[in-house]
């Protein structure tokens, strides 16, 4: 699942980090506190229909967590990057059918919660661009070196 | 096979843990200021926490249905506020100094009303003090008193100190409601779950 030379290993597992940390981070910022918070933040993203914010606001937080932990470790690691970019197209679409497409941007995505960092909805959107980009890359190579996935498949090998 | 799964059980489970564990630590005592700025029965079943901001639009339009709530459930729900200005907005900051002023002559809520209802008054004005010293006025609060309280550093602490508060309880956005531990954020969220919270909290307990 993982080859090259050690720089090209350590440049894929910086990209998992960053993009799994990016997540984590999201998701814990904001599972940490009350809901209703994140759940006011999406009221700002028509793409999401109204009566499907309390569901949204209590599942989106969870998946970032877990799965943005999981593509760290490198637990899963195809299906958790498949599920981290289908999360960031899903964020993308809300950004430009909402804030971007209106003009009016927000001065603050809600994407970390209220003592996360403050991000503009540009910003994010950019971010989102670039971990859409090398995340898919990350998929299509199948470069996850250093991981719990490929620990775990060597030691039960070697079992055998 | 079994391992993998039971590695990722336990991955999860300790994930799970950490967030349990922090949300345990965040703090979930609102704080009742003493008296001056909360209104019904100290034996009310439902408690209504308001962390608003004087110059926040949404706070000023949110006091409708906030006094829809309080006037449909008399004697049944007690409405605290707290302050939560927007430090950085000099003119918010001097309302809630302001604000403070008047609940510590008993004249908060009167104060309270008037600050909401001339809103777009003041807070384009150049000079905020002196719409703040005329409702003092207004309201029967001696200037000379009103006057040294607002200058006092001790008021602004203390209100600085309260905006940390809620910051530390998870607030984000004004208003938000904390309505028998429940937030409400926004005036949108206000109008679609405040009445059915309020309703729920008192049918619990058998009051309607």
């Amino acid at each position: 699942m993982s080859s090259g030379n050690p720089s090209s290993r350590l440049f894929w597992l910086a990209v998992r980090i960053f993009i799994g940390g990016v997540f984590a981070y999201a998701g814990f910022m904001k599972l940490i506190e009350p809901r209703a918070n994140f759940e006011a933040a999406l009221m700002n993203y028509p793409l999401i229909p109204s009566h499907l914010i309390p569901f949204t606001a209590g599942v989106i937080p969870w998946i970032e967590w877990i799965f943005g932990m999981f593509l760290i470790v490198g637990y899963l690691p195809v299906i958790s990057t498949l599920v981290i970019l289908v999360l960031t197209l899903g964020f993308m679409a809300a950004i430009a059918t909402g804030p971007l497409l209106t003009g009016k941007a927000m001065e603050s995505c809600g994407c970390f919660g209220t003592r996360g960092i403050k991000m503009d909805i540009r910003t994010e959107f950019l971010i989102d661009a670039v971990m859409l980009f090398f995340g898919t890359l990350m998929f299509f190579k199948k470069q996850f070196p250093w991981s719990v996935h490929r620990w775990l498949r060597k030691t039960l090998e070697k079992k055998k | 096979m079994k391992r993998y799964i039971a590695a990722g059980i336990f991955i999860t489970a300790v994930l799970i843990g950490i967030i349990f564990y922090f949300r345990s630590q965040m703090p979930s005592d609102y704080g009742i200021p003493e008296g001056l700025r909360s209104k019904g029965p100290d034996t009310a079943s439902v408690v209504i926490f308001e962390f608003s901001n004087f110059e926040c639009h949404s706070c000023a339009d949110s006091q409708l249905y906030l006094k829809e709530i309080l006037k449909k459930y008399p004697e049944k729900i007690k409405l605290v506020f707290r302050h939560y200005p927007n430090i950085p907005i000099q003119h918010s900051l001097w309302a809630h100094i302001s604000a403070e002023c008047a609940a510590r002559k008993g004249k908060f809520w009167e104060y309270h009303d008037k600050l909401f209802e001339n809103q777009k008054e003041w807070s384009v004005s150049p000079d905020p003090l002196a719409h703040f010293l005329r409702y003092a006025k207004e309201l029967g609060i001696d200037p000379k008193e009103f006057g040294d309280c607002i200058s006092d550093e001790r008021i602004l602490m203390a209100v600085k100190q309260e905006d940390r508060e809620g910051m530390n309880l998870g607030i984000k956005t004004t208003p938000t409601f904390v309505i028998n531990g429940q937030y409400v954020v926004g005036i949108e969220q206000f109008k679609q779950r405040a009445d059915k919270i309020v309703e729920l909290e008192l049918r619990k307990r058998g009051e309607i």
